[in-house]
């Protein structure tokens, strides 16, 4: 029956995410970044020049590396807050407009549902991760001259925002059992972020936290990020769990 | 084919169900009164598996709801008040969800498909998104949805509450239709006229509490006064001295050329009064014993509930 609601839920969010437009908002808030900001830091140069009539050239490190730099920044800002703002309400919205009484009533698994929009989204958002860098690296090696990165480099980067993002997909579906209000699954994540980036500065608990998988991310480098990958991983699965429980006990009408 | 005992539900210290019993036959339908806040939604919502009681049992053909609910609710079908779909699908789509959710094959749900939207008369509809149906579309869609899987026992709450008089009509020949399949139908409703039109048994529920619980004609029979009203051609003041003298009478009250006897025999009033009064010299116009509906009773018994 698990496995069931598992499949007949998976199906149910491809047709949701393309009616709604949630793959296209997904898409705009991963990738367009790979494309904005290899552009911008090309004419930034330029802009400045016309602006301040002086050649700025040399204050800025123009290159492919720092134009994926700057797309792992962005990714973690704004693409973070596209993803828990889209996936704030994909619980919340169900249970109080009680779209859930039909198939709670027909057997639906809590588990399956869970699951379902966890495995759904996450894939979802890596692929545009991946996507995303790909874009960035191949667009910005056409643009720039400067210091390359060599496209394994980019893959492992991209490994570690899609980790970062599964955190954070599994954090904001449980806000959003949790809370009436997607909008507040959404905050609350978001707020918990600032927290964990201050936490980020103790150096035990740094090691552990997804902030650092940002960091290695930049550095373009999976070495010294086991713990954390662990940890978050560990999180992802603790939050699924909960949520499951939560969405057991909770009365959906 | 269900039976709960001494069901009791709570939010906090407010409790909404106080003890409830009573059975269902199968093939039946049972008519669920009671006005608003009275706790039928409640009561459906237990009995459908998604809300949790505080105590009591629920059976269903002898089998424990809360151990068993996982194989009782394939059993079971159940259409809230206001039924909710995923507005962005078409009739198809959501159906296909549902009968996969339910564990049917393809095969099985494209079948099932085409049967239950005939049923419910929405055959053309079907491609069209059900977030544009009209109230009545959706209330239809809702029984679809509700016996997709072929459930033994159908729970449906208030389901003609917000149709008009055609659409109610529809619903309502569409649960007789499923009586007819041998589905057993739980029906809680606060329109008194459609009970009467459709169903075997009947409980009123009222403050957490079933006042009655009976067939329907047993229970009319039970709330029928045994009061004749009789109208006269001319001033019946003369009547009293007429009947006084007969065993059967417990009073008599005259008001013009109307009379209204209480007797508290009715089988041997129905059998001499009109012979009585044949004989005297006042022709009757009129003869009736005094009929009680089921509004009658239902506003009699929550009535005695207020006072009590």
């Amino acid at each position: 029956m698990k496995m069931t609601t598992f499949k007949t839920y998976f199906k149910k969010e491809i047709i949701e995410s393309s009616r709604q437009f949630r793959y296209i908002i997904l898409a705009a808030g991963i990738i367009a970044f790979a494309i904005l900001d290899p552009f911008m830091l090309k004419i930034l140069p330029y802009i400045l020049k016309n602006q301040l009539s002086a050649d700025f050239s040399g204050l800025f490190d123009i290159s492919q590396k720092a134009a994926v730099m700057n797309y792992i920044k962005d990714l973690t800002q704004v693409g973070n807050i596209v993803i828990v703002f889209t996936l704030g309400g994909i619980l919340s919205e169900e249970i109080t407009s009680e779209k859930l009484v039909f198939p709670y009533s027909k057997g639906g698994s809590p588990l399956g549902i869970v699951t379902a929009k966890v495995v759904h989204y996450t894939l979802t958002v890596w692929i545009f991760t991946f996507i995303g860098f790909a874009v960035a690296h191949y667009y910005s090696g056409m643009l720039f001259e400067g210091e390359q990165v060599d496209f394994i480099n980019i893959l492992k980067s991209a490994l570690l925002i899609s980790l970062y993002y599964y955190f954070n997909i599994t954090l904001v579906i449980l806000f959003s059992s949790l809370l009436k209000k997607g909008i507040a699954a959404g905050f609350m994540v978001l707020g918990l972020n600032v927290v964990f980036s201050f936490l980020g500065n103790i150096k035990i608990v740094g090691k552990l936290l997804p902030g650092k998988l940002v960091d290695a991310a930049n550095a373009f480098s999976l070495s010294g990020t086991v713990s954390s990958v662990i940890f978050t991983i560990v999180c992802g699965i603790i939050f699924v769990c909960l949520t499951v429980v939560r969405m057991n006990r909770v009365e959906v009408i | 084919m269900l039976k709960v005992i001494e069901l009791r539900k709570s939010y906090g210290s407010f409790e909404v169900l106080k003890g409830i019993s009573f059975e269902i036959e199968k093939g039946s339908i049972y008519g669920y009164l009671g006005p608003n806040g009275a706790g039928k939604t409640t009561t459906m919502n237990i009995l459908s598996g998604l809300i949790d009681y505080n105590s009591g049992e629920i059976l269903f053909e002898g089998s424990d709801l809360r151990k068993n609910k996982k194989n009782l609710l394939k059993k079971i079908g159940y259409l809230p008040q206001n039924p909710v779909f995923y507005g962005y699908m078409n009739a198809y789509e959501y159906l296909n969800f549902i009968g996969s959710l339910s564990g049917m094959d393809d095969r099985q749900i494209k079948q099932r498909t085409g049967e239950v939207l005939e049923i419910v008369k929405l055959t053309d509809a079907a491609r069209r998104k059900i977030g544009s149906y009209s109230g009545g579309m959706k209330q239809r869609f809702g029984i679809a949805v509700t016996i997709f899987n072929n459930p033994e026992m159908v729970f449906l709450d208030e389901p003609t509450s917000a149709l008009d008089p055609e659409g109610r009509m529809e619903v309502l020949e569409l649960i007789k239709e499923l009586r007819g399949n041998g589905t057993t139908v739980f029906l809680s409703t606060h329109i008194l006229n459609d009970v009467e039109r459709v169903c075997d048994r009947v409980s009123i529920l009222d403050k957490g509490r079933i006042l009655v619980s009976d067939n329907l004609e047993d229970l009319i029979k039970k709330y029928t006064q045994p009061i004749f009203d009789i109208e006269f051609e001319q001033n019946c003041d003369g009547i009293s001295s007429l009947l006084r003298s007969e065993k059967w009478i417990q009073n008599i009250a005259v008001s013009g050329n109307k009379a209204s006897i209480y007797v508290n025999d009715p089988d041997v009033a129905k059998r001499q009064l009109l012979r009585i009064l044949a004989d005297s010299d006042n022709p009757v116009i009129s003869f009736g014993l005094r009929k009680c509906n089921l509004e009658d009773i239902f506003v009699r018994l929550v009535n005695e509930d207020d006072d009590i």
